[in-house]
């Protein structure tokens, strides 16, 4: 009777290991793309944003042609530009974006005193072109918080809250839209 | 007691920043024409129908859906916006090959979109949506001609796909202009020389015309057959594939 008793036991114990086991595996590969997919996010942010800087020799070319005294301003982009390529962390990028926005708004500004500039085809052109930038950026953004957000709750439910940290799931952070970047060019037809 | 409020806090915080990134305006469910949803009631009965066929016909050819949509209001949300989260919401175009187009226009804000998907942005990029509103759609829009608006520019979004995937388009969208401006120049030498080579050809190759055109036909109406191949499935309506949008295209204020 005891020994049928011990065997039991033993199996219980055995079955309970192998449920922890089970579900913190499934648990763990069930994390790994999710990471994956804030990782993704992220790095679509800043190819966004590179694609927006990409644009600018062109948008800079067409605007010298009607405001080639503009120096100032020109500079400002190229050097927005030069900083936002070096970049690599998120905290460089937003750097770099913070001073390419000032650099934008203020060739904008300048933009604005050109009424012949402003009814150039190639202009216009170049302006959708940077408002479709725009737009891709903030997608990328909402996609990250997305990202984020699936990810963070699936790391706080049971059973991944025990061990999440363990195996170095960090709480991923949200983008939240800095003063510098409230003050965004906007680039609209209306 | 303290943690049920910290619970109920953290509740509040949570929906909050969900509600941030989460799209807030109820859009509507597609209607099983899928092409063409008139929710506001403005083109004409024989422009839709026109359309209707246009896209599928495209839809056959390509694989790439081209959708219309008219609505009364946005809800407060930005035009583009709106039309980005119903491709994405409808699926427009293929999944892998994210080849679709929404061309939306909201009736009371007066603003019309063009949202493209990942897999048409190399044919269709921002600049040339924009170009496209400008030139085909925002003349008549202005005047409250919405109906001829939206067809011209839905035609003008179907020849540029039919071009992106080396098809003949249909007879009546052969005519629409969207050529790149940055590149018109470059456009305007190579149509030169192509009408010299033709000219050329036309003056010293006579005795080999018949060949050279004979080839030329035959291989275009292979490829068109390979297209048909696919076949095509009647009644039942279409739905779309599960493509996905960025951001790109253009938006217009009229």
């Amino acid at each position: 009777m005891k020994k049928k008793g011990l065997i039991i036991g033993i199996a219980a114990v055995v079955l309970v290991i192998v449920i922890i086991v089970g579900s913190v595996m499934s648990t763990y590969n069930g994390l790994v793309p999710k990471q994956e997919k804030v990782q993704n996010a992220e790095h679509q942010i800043q190819n966004q944003l590179q694609r927006r800087a990409d644009l600018i020799p062109n948008l800079v070319n067409t605007v010298k042609g009607y405001a080639s005294h503009e120096k100032e301003v020109y500079t400002a982009l190229a050097d927005a530009r030069a900083k936002l390529n070096s970049a690599s962390t998120p905290e460089q990028y937003e750097e770099a974006e913070a001073s390419f926005n000032s650099a934008l708004s203020r060739l904008l500004v300048v933009v604005e005193n050109y009424p012949e500039l402003k009814a150039n085809e190639n202009f216009i052109y170049l302006q959708d072109e940077l408002a479709g930038a725009e737009n891709r950026i903030s997608q990328a953004r909402k996609d990250y918080n997305d990202a984020v957000t699936d990810y963070n709750q699936s790391i706080r439910k049971f059973p991944a809250v025990i061990f999440a940290g363990m195996f170095g799931f960090e709480k991923a952070d949200y983008f939240e839209a800095s003063p510098e970047s409230n003050t965004v060019p906007t680039v609209n037809f209306d | 007691m303290k943690k049920l409020f910290s619970v109920i806090c953290f509740g509040i915080i949570l929906s909050i920043v969900l509600s941030v990134s989460a799209f807030a305006v109820k859009l509507p469910e597609p209607t099983k024409d899928f092409f063409v949803n008139d929710f506001a009631n403005v083109l004409d009965e024989e422009d839709e129908k026109e359309l209707m066929k246009i896209g599928e016909n495209l839809f056959v050819k390509t694989g790439a859906q081209v959708v219309v949509v008219t609505v009364d209001t946005l809800d407060g949300a930005d035009v583009s916006d709106y039309a980005l989260e119903l491709g994405r919401k409808w699926g427009v175009g293929d999944k892998e090959k994210n080849n679709g187009v929404v061309l939306l226009l909201a009736v009371s804000e007066r603003k019309v979109t063009i949202q493209v998907g990942y897999g048409l942005e190399g044919r269709l990029p921002d600049g040339k949506t924009g170009r496209i509103l400008d030139k085909y759609a925002v003349p008549y829009l202005k005047n409250n001609s919405f109906s001829t608006g939206l067809s011209e520019a839905y035609k003008a979004i179907v020849s540029e796909v039919y071009a992106e995937y080396g098809e003949t388009p249909p007879e009546n969208l052969e005519d629409y202009d969207t050529v790149d401006v940055s590149d018109s120049t470059a456009f305007k030498i190579i149509r030169t020389v192509i009408l010299i080579i033709v000219i050329l050809v036309l003056i010293f190759g006579r005795r080999r015309r018949h060949m050279f055109f004979g080839s030329f036909f035959g291989g275009f109406y292979n490829g068109n057959n390979g297209g048909f191949g696919g076949g095509h499935s009647s009644g039942g309506g279409f739905s779309g594939g599960g493509g996905s949008f960025g951001g790109g295209g253009s938006s217009r204020g009229f």
